[in-house]
């Protein structure tokens, strides 16, 4: 994460003869990445890009791995989602091992993927994406953090949400072996049984994630809703863009994070495509470009059309509002009671509105929380068939899982001893890749104007990608051409000798 | 002539994962023997065979690992 309140890691605005804004590094999110504006003469925005200049490339280090360390070493991708990694881990060796976990072992891993998403939901919304309207958009930037929302909301309501995470990771770290880095996922099952004093806690926890979701929920209504400017911006053509939607949904197309099928609903809210785990290839296609690390995804049977938006393109985007977009509602009381309010609100299903993914994070929390509630009183929790070790010999398999911040898949291939011959992960951010560059552009044209670009100007750009909840350290496994690269040789008094450059075609220019 | 599968080393769940790779190659009514030291191979290895159906002839402690005989 890049904190906008350590001096050596402050976002740069630097203007340059050839009016290009770059914004490097961009704040509040996992990974790193950039924003490079390109001004037309009248100082218009003409094009931009949200580029990721790190690699990770997982998914060819693990070329030749035992596939049963996945779960562990995939983990490692990212300190915010290891979780989501884990679980697409886990069910991706089911698949591959062809076993079906036993109910109570079903049962532990959705307990656990639900406390995951609380803390991670609420991890943004009060720590990345939410200083922006807590604090407020063009706020000083030196005040746009967990900080200044501690000093917005008040030390009470601070503890209050730092006890909630803090409850709920050290309750994470007792079913799944640490909160982060998780052990607990095998093929056919998990790894530790539930007891009834687990249970008892997990109640207590989960009563009170409800209530503090809620009031989540009701401070957005106080902060956001109550304010007419927020809305405003919150439902302006600027943060729009109407694409198709993404997600996972349980046989009465409610949303589900952790098993079910895929749904895809086109602008209007239309099912085009419904597919299991094994299809996805089917649906998703990949287009790679020279100038990110970053793959994008697009809708197959429409084809890539470019960054564009509509029926007609086959970009697509996941994430909470995606999710709620392409599902019919929620399986839980209090969060079908919000989400009906939050279309309401919008002016109908589905909603475009970028910025309206924060509120349909927070009923995404609440949705996690009462879920949690119901599978607390299963009573399979605590039943000792945990795992099934029916396993037949590897050759192929697909997991999917809804990450916080969307659509997760996991595809491996092995060897018949299981040793990994090809990994392919098409991450939540990937999903989002094309969109997030959409909405960067657009809300640049829509709010720089005439070569005029202030820092709270410049944080309502970020604010586009901000609202998707990218992870970029999850998203960067593809290396198209050769890696670009830039090497400075200075004389040991600083002094600037050459500046040597290489392209992602492998050229090479020296200054 | 049992085969010989060494998982010394190898925590839950490889061995079994090992073992039920194995298996699927060898003929019905074959012997495997797995050498494991993981503390909770014996009952990984219980659950297994009664799971598949195999016959577990055997767990003997062999000082530092055990090994396990199955009968396919």
């Amino acid at each position: 994460m890049n904190p906008t309140t350590n001096p050596s890691m402050k976002s740069t605005m630097k203007s340059t003869m050839s009016k290009t804004i770059t914004i490097d590094p961009i704040t509040r999110l996992e990974g790193h990445g950039k924003i490079d504006l390109f001004l037309d003469d009248a100082g218009n925005v003409e094009r931009a890009f949200f580029q990721v200049p790190e690699l990770r490339g997982f998914e060819s280090f693990v070329e030749g791995r035992r596939s049963e360390d996945m779960p562990q070493i995939t983990s490692r991708i990212c300190g915010v989602c290891p979780s989501a990694h884990h679980m697409a881990a886990t069910k991706t060796l089911d698949a591959l091992y062809g076993v079906e976990p036993p109910p109570a072992a079903e049962t532990i891993r959705r307990v656990f993927y639900n406390l995951f998403m609380i803390e991670d939901h609420l991890l943004h919304f009060f720590f990345l994406g939410g200083p922006d309207f807590i604090v407020g958009p063009t706020a000083p930037k030196a005040a746009r953090n967990i900080l200044g929302v501690v000093e917005k909301v008040g030390l009470d309501v601070s503890r209050q949400l730092i006890d909630m995470r803090g409850r709920i990771r050290s309750l994470m770290a007792t079913i799944g072996g640490k909160p982060i880095h998780p052990v607990l996922g095998l093929p056919g099952g998990v790894a530790k049984q539930l007891t009834e004093e687990i249970r008892a806690e997990l109640k207590t926890v989960a009563a009170d994630a409800v209530q503090f979701t809620q009031f989540s929920l009701k401070a957005f209504d106080d902060i956001v809703l109550g304010n007419k400017q927020y809305v405003d911006l919150i439902t302006s053509d600027t943060y729009s863009h109407a694409t198709h939607y993404m997600g996972m949904v349980d046989k009465n197309n409610c949303v589900d994070f952790y098993g079910g099928e895929m749904r895809v609903v086109d602008p209007y809210g239309v099912e085009i495509e419904r597919f299991r785990e094994p299809e996805y290839a089917r649906v998703i296609a990949e287009h790679v470009e020279p100038w990110s690390y970053m793959k994008f995804p697009y809708l197959r049977k429409i084809g890539w059309k470019g960054f564009v938006d509509g029926k007609e393109s086959g970009v697509y985007r996941v994430a909470p509002l995606a999710r709620l977009n392409a599902a019919d509602g929620m399986s839980t009381p209090l969060a079908q009671q919000t989400y009906e309010r939050m279309y309401k609100t919008l002016g109908g299903k589905p909603a475009h509105s970028t910025l309206a993914n924060h509120w349909a994070r927070l009923i995404e929390a609440l949705f996690a929380a009462e879920e949690l509630v119901a599978l607390a009183n299963r009573q399979e929790l605590t039943s000792p068939e945990i795992r099934n070790t029916n396993l037949k010999t590897p050759r192929e398999g697909v997991g999917i899982v809804e990450a916080p911040r969307g659509t997760l898949i996991h595809h491996y291939t092995t060897d018949e001893r299981g040793i990994m011959k090809t990994a392919n992960l098409i991450v939540a951010t990937l999903n989002n890749a094309a969109a997030m560059n959409m909405s960067v552009e657009k809300a640049a044209r829509g709010l720089v104007r005439d070569g005029r670009a202030d820092d709270g100007l410049l944080n309502m750009v970020e604010m586009a990608f901000r609202a998707y909840d990218p992870c970029l350290g999850c998203a960067t496994h593809c290396l198209p051409g050769k890696m670009p690269l830039r090497v400075n040789l200075r004389r040991s008094n600083g002094e600037s000798l050459a500046i040597i450059t290489r392209e992602s075609d492998g050229t090479q220019r020296r200054c | 002539m049992a085969e010989v599968l060494d998982c010394r080393g190898m925590k839950c769940p490889q061995p079994v994962l090992k073992a039920a790779i194995k298996a699927n190659s060898m003929a019905a009514g074959s012997v495997l023997e797995v050498r494991a030291d993981c503390p909770s191979f014996p009952s990984d290895v219980q659950k297994w065979c009664a799971d598949t159906g195999k016959v577990l002839v055997s767990i003997v402690d062999q000082g530092g690992y055990k090994t396990a005989t199955i009968q396919l």
